[in-house]
């Protein structure tokens, strides 16, 4: 009788003891958790509010639970914080991002095909991001829709990730002062032919940095359209642009 | 059974003390019926010895062992008897002591160690590029001459504020060369405390803070040790 009494008191420790314990590793368990705790340590040292804090790191889990990737908002509260800005201007930023973030996601799914490529959507944050990110560089809904058509002529499955980038190659094109309807027909002409995204990012990274050439001379830019179309190599046109003096830059 | 049959039994089966016999006897004396009634029971038994014995056939042996086995029940059946029936707990404080060891040693092991308390210096450190891409060296130049100090800071090391320091070269040049994952980073210098942005940076992106940071896109391709130029 004492034995067992005393074997209940055993089992009832050790309950307990798993118990206390199962709180913390699940807390200690999820790294953002616990990157969101030391943030608000952090911004309380810096003599910001806890509560301000907490509304921060409250933009991240609604981002979290609406599946949406949330390193690059850890990223901006991080930078907001080390440039010294207003917690509710940090906030404000934060909604910005998850409302583009949520609209990109919107886009790709409506725009996205079945099969593979939609498991490619469903598993990968790229598309998304670089999506979000030629949103808030200002290319619209439409325009995204534009490009979707535009790689999808001629019954080209379009994949997320040729989506995004090609929305985010016409911002860049879009942000040298290229008409949109130019940009557009560009990016979406380059992934139609095959140019890696990433080349399409040098391209457009190179006609934006010399977006007054362009507009000066537009017959520049349509040697350049009409290099894309015949499927150039896109490292040579870079190189053969990079090769020419901008004519609008004091030498 | 009356006490007298109950004592014929005993005498014939010679079960009585030498006391209750020589009593059973004097008792037999006396009483006729209980004498008729010895040697009825006395014939009975002469006759049955004379019967034929009976032997039982070779299998009869183990025909009733089969019978008298109990049925062969499955696992599940044999696992509900040992889970409903009552067990006694023998236990000594030694061994739930080991018990309780093996069993936290158990969820250490599951729980791939026990984990790391939070500490200030985690938050400052980029998360979420893989460990087993490639690292590609990226040199960074400022040109200032005037500068007493210039760090960088960015997505790169979790937008420390102390960033890190960059070494001035002849002709106020500075420079420095990290090692990064592949991917797409933002940054920014800070001149003498003084947030700059990088005027030789590939692209740049308004910061939602009213300025701009520079974008470095490191790309996996390069070996490691070539310098990318941010």
């Amino acid at each position: 009788m004492e034995g067992s009494k005393t074997a209940r008191w055993v089992i009832a420790m050790l309950a307990l003891a798993s118990l206390t314990l199962s709180p913390w590793q699940a807390a200690a368990a999820d790294p953002l958790d616990q990157e969101l705790v030391t943030l608000v340590h952090l911004g309380e040292l810096q003599g910001r509010a806890a509560e301000e804090m907490k509304r921060l790191t409250d933009q991240v889990q609604r981002a979290q639970s609406l599946g949406l990737p949330t390193e690059s908002l850890v990223d901006k509260i991080k930078e907001g914080m080390a440039k010294g800005i207003e917690t509710p201007r940090i906030e404000q930023r934060l909604i910005l991002m998850i409302n583009h973030m949520k609209l990109a996601k919107t886009l790709l799914k409506a725009t996205g095909p079945s099969g593979k490529n939609q498991a490619a959507l469903g598993g990968k944050d790229r598309a998304l991001a670089v999506l979000s990110e030629a949103l808030e560089r200002g290319v619209t809904p439409d325009e995204v829709r534009s490009v979707h058509r535009d790689i999808g002529e001629g019954n080209h499955e379009v994949h997320p990730d040729a989506l995004a980038y090609g929305a985010k190659g016409m911002a860049l094109m879009k942000e040298g002062g290229l008409p949109p309807d130019v940009s557009r027909a560009l990016a979406a002409t380059a992934l139609r032919k095959g140019v890696e995204p990433t080349n399409l990012m040098d391209l457009a990274r190179e006609l934006k940095g010399r977006g007054p050439e362009f507009r000066e001379h537009p017959a520049k830019l349509r040697d350049i359209q009409n290099a894309v179309e015949r499927g150039h190599r896109m490292e040579k046109i870079i190189s053969d642009l990079r090769s020419r003096p901008d004519t609008t830059k004091p030498q | 059974m009356s006490d007298r049959e109950r004592l014929l039994h005993r005498f014939i089966d010679q079960d009585l003390s030498p006391e209750e016999r020589l009593a059973f006897l004097e008792t037999l004396n006396r009483d006729s019926a209980l004498r008729e009634r010895l040697i009825d029971m006395e014939r009975m038994l002469a006759g049955t010895a004379e019967l034929p014995r009976l032997t039982p056939p070779a299998e009869f042996a183990a025909q009733v062992v089969a019978r008298i086995q109990p049925p062969t029940r499955g696992f599940w059946e044999r696992a509900h008897e040992w889970l409903t029936a009552p067990h006694a707990l023998q236990w000594n404080p030694a061994g739930a002591l080991a018990t309780a060891c093996i069993l936290l040693a158990l969820a250490w092991l599951l729980n791939g160690g026990l984990p790391k308390p939070p500490s200030g210096g985690s938050a400052l450190q980029t998360a979420g590029h893989s460990h087993t891409a490639p690292t590609v060296y990226v040199r960074l130049a400022l040109m200032n001459p005037t500068a007493e100090s210039v760090t960088i800071t960015g997505d790169f090391n979790g937008w420390n504020p102390h960033g890190m320091p960059l070494v001035k070269t002849a002709n106020g040049l500075w420079t420095l060369t990290i090692p990064l994952k592949p991917g797409r980073y933002e940054y920014m210098y800070r001149v003498d405390g003084k947030w700059v942005t990088d005027p030789l940076a590939s692209d740049f992106i308004p910061d939602g803070f009213g300025q701009e940071n520079a974008v470095l896109d490191v790309r996996e391709g390069l070996h490691d040790g070539a310098p990318q130029e941010g």
